[in-house]
């Protein structure tokens, strides 16, 4: 089947069947009056793109989807570099790395459900710090889990050589480690604000409708039925991580199970 | 054992992991810029005893001098001892010129000295014409000669060097000790070489001392070194007699 | 002896981080079982009035429970069996295919979408009126859209599948392709031929074997990924029966307070089914070092 008689045609056909979703998406956001049993609809127009934008709410709910996704993104990959470095080198390395799964793999929404009434009692919940702090739980859960395999024997004796050239542990951590985990800290940094750019459950929840980030409109929009509103504002939701897979391959890759 | 002429002195050093014994009441003294070469087998306690001179392990029990000045409460970075790795562990986001110049810049030594003795010290390691090259540009051999040069920048009291060319292959080995035994004249180094290689051992060291099952053994000299059987050379240089007398026969 | 300054140091920060890591990633886990626990047991919440185990009994004899766990359960197997099908097929098929130009970047693209995208996307797609719908109408297959056989909101959660199949296949085929070259199947595909098997066999007895055990721990995560969505199955899945998160949301929600416990109970039973999956993937994995 690898021959070149069918691999050029196949490949146009997977080609085609990765660029659809996103091509789907395009169209539907300039459809109107697209009546069944149609294929194409009767007229085309970009006014669902300038409702979105001269309605002003859009520009809030990405401001906030940014804000929170690098509120998110930077404080797990921070944290989650630090205290993985300590689990990584610790006897009880297996069970703690456990622990930091379950955060990790557990659903938001039931995580959300859970967690409410403390948030409550904080008075965390119905806000911007809230939801930052749910989905930095789950977010922190993967970035310890993330950097799990990325600490090994090679590694600490950098950081020991670090020492005995005279250097103290924030050198270590600042002249070698950091800089040498450049693109680990950066895909990890990805790959955690997704996790918060992509939630709608932990929003929901502790939100409580307060928060409107752009998953939340997106929603709003399929429910009323606002097809082109929705198509646009999904595509303002999938274009960065598109662009930034598009730019570096190695992002997607992060379900960890090496040494677990 | 006089601790006024030892430049490092060991006293009776102790280490277990996990209740297994790794050293056993080892003791030895080093004067100043001697090398000493420690033969041993992998595992039997060497890297530890090296951790331990540096810094990087607490042992159990045991006293440590440098100059007569007790180092066991010493922090691995006061100590002025440097470790050496089997790796070079060059950083990899810094160049030839800026892993050379790591430990000074790390003192906030001014930018002209570091490029007046960075440039002295790649001219010396013959690594002049790769100042600003990677580390993944460099060959094996580079990597180490760096590794040397990033360390006796700082003019460490003692270096600890521990299998620095086991991943070398055999050319660029010999060249390699050649080179190091250049530049320990050349810097006064103080030095403990720890290898399970005999003829490196033999070549390397000023002073030979062997390990095995975490306890060390000094001796004098070289000779007595040569002539025990529990070295190995005898039985090394058997082989080599019985294959010459073999030869000559054929 | 003292402890030395290196040590202190090194016990501190790990002490901090360790300190950091349980308040932080342990207690509120911690803090949900308990809390969970302690609701559906009636020591907790406005209706509490002491050790009950009437919640329990309410949520599992009513059968919305076990239907709920059974039918995410389905859904989630469905959906990981058909997309790691889908993956092992398109590597063991067309591997050189995936791996040159263009390709090797746009499959990297459907696993940008999100959950929520990837349901609207299917409810467009496979709806009565979606866009199979009008294909299946243009070449004579049905008339109109109560023709077509919905596959959103559908009781058997196929909607709720093909948006999970979107986001896994993707991410299936491109982990596959990675395991591909660094556990070198070629080159023990090549070993196995010279040992005598056929293409098939070499297929059979290696690749695959080999694919799916190195794969395994990321198909049994992402399980417990989808055993948990909510989003893909609040846009495409049926009200009847729901997934587990959504059950849980919607007792949580309800104005009818006494059915708040039974939200409870789930939460328990599903957090107790993930960390049973989580041990078993860890200890499958292999001693720590």
């Amino acid at each position: 089947m690898n021959n070149s008689a069918t691999r050029k045609p196949l490949a146009f056909v997977l080609a085609v069947c990765c660029l659809f979703p996103v091509a789907f998406l395009l169209f539907q956001s300039a459809a109107r009056r697209w009546v069944y049993p149609n294929l194409l609809p009767q007229e085309f127009n970009f006014s669902a793109w300038r409702t979105l934008f001269q309605s002003g709410h859009l520009g809030g709910n990405l401001l906030l989807s940014l804000g929170t996704a690098t509120a998110v993104g930077s404080g797990a990959t921070l944290a989650g570099f630090l205290t993985s470095k300590c689990i990584s080198y610790h006897r009880w390395r297996k069970p703690l790395l456990f622990c930091a799964y379950i955060p990790f793999v557990i659903s938001p929404v039931i995580f959300g459900v859970c967690i409410l009434f403390l948030f409550i009692k904080l008075r965390l919940a119905d806000g911007f710090f809230g939801v930052v702090l749910a989905q930095g739980i789950i977010a922190y859960g993967f970035a310890t889990v993330f950097f799990g395999r990325f600490w090994n024997a090679q590694l600490r004796a950098t950081e020991e050589l670090v020492y005995t050239l005279g250097g103290s542990v924030w050198d270590a951590l600042v002249r070698a480690l950091f800089p040498m985990a450049r693109g680990a800290l950066f895909v990890c940094f990805c790959q955690a604000f997704l996790i918060s750019w992509f939630d709608y459950g932990i929003v929901l929840i502790i939100g409580g409708g307060k928060v409107e980030t752009l998953t939340i409109r997106i929603f709003t929009f399929i429910n009323e039925a606002s097809l082109p509103l929705a198509a646009a504002s999904s595509c303002l939701l999938v274009f960065p991580p598109m662009l930034l897979f598009w730019a570096n391959k190695k992002f997607v890759l992060t379900l960890p199970n090496e040494r677990l | 054992m006089n601790a006024d002429a030892a430049f490092l002195e060991v006293r009776n050093l102790a280490k277990a992991f996990k209740h297994e014994p790794v050293l056993r009441r080892v003791s030895l003294a080093l004067q100043a810029h001697q090398t000493l070469s420690v033969l041993g087998r992998s595992g039997c306690g060497k890297t530890t005893l090296l951790k331990i001179i540096a810094g990087l392990v607490e042992p159990d029990a045991g006293d440590l001098y440098l100059e007569g000045a007790r180092l066991n409460e010493i922090a691995p970075q006061r100590r002025n001892i440097v470790y050496l790795y089997q790796e070079a562990l060059l950083f990899s986001h810094l160049n030839v010129f800026e892993n050379i110049a790591f430990g000074l810049r790390l003192r906030k030594v001014p930018n002209e000295t570091v490029k007046t003795k960075v440039g002295e010290m790649l001219e010396s390691l013959e690594l002049g014409a790769h100042r600003r090259k990677r580390p993944e540009q460099l060959s094996g051999g580079q990597r180490q000669r760096v590794a040397f040069g990033r360390a006796l920048i700082i003019s460490p009291a003692l270096m600890l060097l521990d299998e620095p060319f086991s991943n070398l292959d055999a050319e660029i080995r010999t060249s390699m000790q050649q080179l190091f035994k250049q530049v320990a004249r050349r810097f006064s180094i103080t030095s403990i070489f720890v290898t399970h290689d005999l003829k490196e051992a033999l070549i390397m060291g000023d002073r030979m001392a062997q390990m095995s099952a975490g306890e060390l053994r000094s001796f004098a000299s070289k000779e007595e070194f040569v002539h025990d059987p529990a070295t190995g050379v005898a039985t090394e240089l058997g082989f080599w007699d019985a294959l010459k007398a073999e030869h000559i026969v054929l | 002896m003292k402890i030395s300054v290196s040590r202190f140091w090194k016990n501190r920060g790990t002490t901090l981080g360790l300190a950091f890591f349980l308040l932080f990633a342990v207690a509120p886990i911690v803090w949900c079982l308990g809390y969970a626990l302690a609701y559906s047991f009636g020591l907790a919440g406005l209706l509490s009035a002491g050790w009950t185990t009437k919640y329990w009994t309410q949520a599992i004899t009513s059968g919305e429970l076990p239907r709920s766990f059974l039918f995410s359960a389905w859904v989630a197997l469905a959906a990981i069996f058909l997309s790691g099908v889908t993956a092992l097929g398109l590597v063991l098929g067309f591997r050189r295919s995936l791996q040159r130009g263009a390709i090797s970047s746009l499959i990297y693209l459907p696993m940008a979408l999100s959950g929520l995208v990837a349901a609207f996307l299917v409810s467009r797609w496979l709806s009565g009126a979606g866009l199979f719908s009008r294909l299946a109408c243009a070449f004579g297959f049905v008339r109109d859209p109560q023709h077509f056989p919905s596959l959103v909101n559908d009781s058997l959660g196929w909607g709720i599948i093909a948006a999970h199949w979107l986001l896994a296949a993707p991410f299936f085929t491109v982990m596959m392709l990675q395991i591909y070259e660094t556990e070198k199947i070629g080159s023990l595909r090549q070993l196995a031929t010279s040992l005598g098997a056929s293409r098939w066999q070499s297929l059979r007895r290696v690749a695959v074997p080999v694919l799916l055990q190195r794969s395994s721990t990321n198909l049994l995560l992402y399980f417990i990924f989808v055993l948990g969505s909510f989003e893909i199955p609040l846009v495409v899945g049926p009200q009847n029966p729901l997934v587990i998160s959504m059950l849980t949301r919607r007792k949580f929600g309800l104005f009818d307070l006494a059915q708040k416990p039974e939200a409870f109970v789930i939460s328990v039973v599903y957090t107790a089914l993930v960390l049973f999956f989580l041990l078993f993937i860890f200890r499958k994995a292999p001693a720590h070092e």
